[in-house]
């Protein structure tokens, strides 16, 4: 076989081969039976496939790309608001957490001061317990030796004194509104 | 295709397409469903993976076109991404060819009737072309595809499989010669050096 006669053979197929080198394939191919052998395989080869005709999908092939894309669509949105609904909880629970690290029960976390502060409620609610008690017996007291009158006179004033904060509060809350304003 | 059938769309519609105007990929669709669907089909070799090679070249097309640019032709953008996913798909498929054939099995015990596209083959000389081309590794099937059914240039060959030109030839230059073989392979052919005179046909 002759390499540079393949190689015009093949720009012989591609119309690329220029008359004086077209004129000395036929007669080198009319000497050597191998390349003879070898041009008539890739004319035979080159004539099928110019004759194959190209291939065209079933009908409706637009349509079902177009609902392939819909559907895409519809997935993609899907995924999209559950990355939002997780992003939302994400960033939900780094706010609190930031929060909390920046307030004082943060800095107690910090130092360690939970414990402390435990100890602190504890004592707090043995405080509201023992408070409790005293109003109990106290309350017991007066109903024993002064009757239901003088227990009723005590809730009254009780109720006085409360009111009277409460206006109180409520009035410098009202002065210092107006005093912004 | 012939050159005539292988026009460009109208760039109004392209850039419709690229702002997300569905009726317009759709026409864009229409336009290129057969030199998508030919390539799939001669590189896979199946109608059942041409059609999901095809539409999925369009989905890939679809979410990608606002990076296609206007200096290039839209039909070598396409066939570009068509090449480059069946080459994948039949290196994706050297591993699972066990499973592929049993898939391939079903679909084929599904379907009663005969179908379209396989019965063209039949016509087709027998799918000898096919044949042909299953004979060739996928770079090479894919340059011989786009040399012969779409009636590409070197250049725009190279330009579709992002390959040199001098490449291409070479390519081309062996594909050539591995058809041929297989040709003498299956057909006992002798060396008649009458055949001299299909130089006249050729060129």
């Amino acid at each position: 076989m002759h390499p540079e006669m393949i190689e015009r053979m093949t720009r012989a197929l591609d119309k690329e081969l220029p008359g004086e080198d077209t004129r000395l394939l036929q007669t080198h191919l009319l000497e050597c039976a191998t390349c003879a052998g070898e041009w008539a395989a890739l004319l035979a080869v080159h004539q099928q496939l110019s004759n194959a005709r190209m291939l065209s999908p079933t009908p409706g092939f637009a349509n079902r790309v177009m609902n392939r894309i819909a559907a895409r669509g519809q997935k993609r949105a899907q995924r999209q608001s559950l990355v939002g609904v997780f992003a939302f909880l994400v960033g939900s629970v780094a706010v609190f957490a930031l929060t909390v690290y920046l307030s004082p029960l943060g800095e107690l976390w910090q130092t360690g001061g939970w414990v402390e502060l435990v100890n602190e409620v504890i004592v707090w609610l043995a405080f509201l317990s023992a408070l409790t008690r005293v109003a109990n017996t106290l309350g017991l007291a007066l109903l024993e030796r002064s009757g239901e009158g003088a227990l009723l006179l005590m809730a009254f004033v009780a109720f006085g004194l409360t009111f009277l904060w409460a206006r109180l509060v409520s009035g410098s809350a009202f002065a210092s509104r107006q005093l912004k304003t | 295709m012939k050159p005539a059938e292988r026009g460009e769309p109208n760039p109004g519609v392209v850039e419709r397409a690229r702002h997300g105007d569905q009726s317009a990929f759709s026409q864009l669709v229409g336009l290129y469903q057969a030199p998508v669907y030919n390539l799939a089909y001669r590189m896979l070799g199946t109608a059942v993976e041409a059609e999901d090679a095809a539409q999925e070249t369009f989905l890939r097309a679809y979410s990608q076109i606002k990076s296609f640019k206007a200096e290039y032709k839209f039909s070598s953008w396409l066939l570009s991404i068509a090449s480059h996913y069946c080459i994948d798909r039949l290196r994706r498929n050297k591993f699972r060819w066990l499973s592929l054939d049993a898939e391939t099995m079903v679909e084929t015990l599904r379907s009663d009737k005969p179908d379209p596209e396989e019965t063209a083959l039949r016509n087709e000389r027998s799918g000898e072309a096919q044949k042909l081309l299953q004979a060739l590794p996928p770079a090479y099937r894919v340059v011989v595809t786009l040399r012969y059914w779409n009636e590409m240039s070197v250049e725009e060959i190279a330009q579709v499989t992002h390959d040199s030109v001098s490449n291409v030839k070479v390519k081309l230059f062996r594909a050539r010669q591995m058809m041929a073989q297989a040709y003498v392979r299956e057909t006992q052919m002798q060396l008649r050096p009458a055949l001299v005179e299909g130089l006249g046909d050729a060129s």
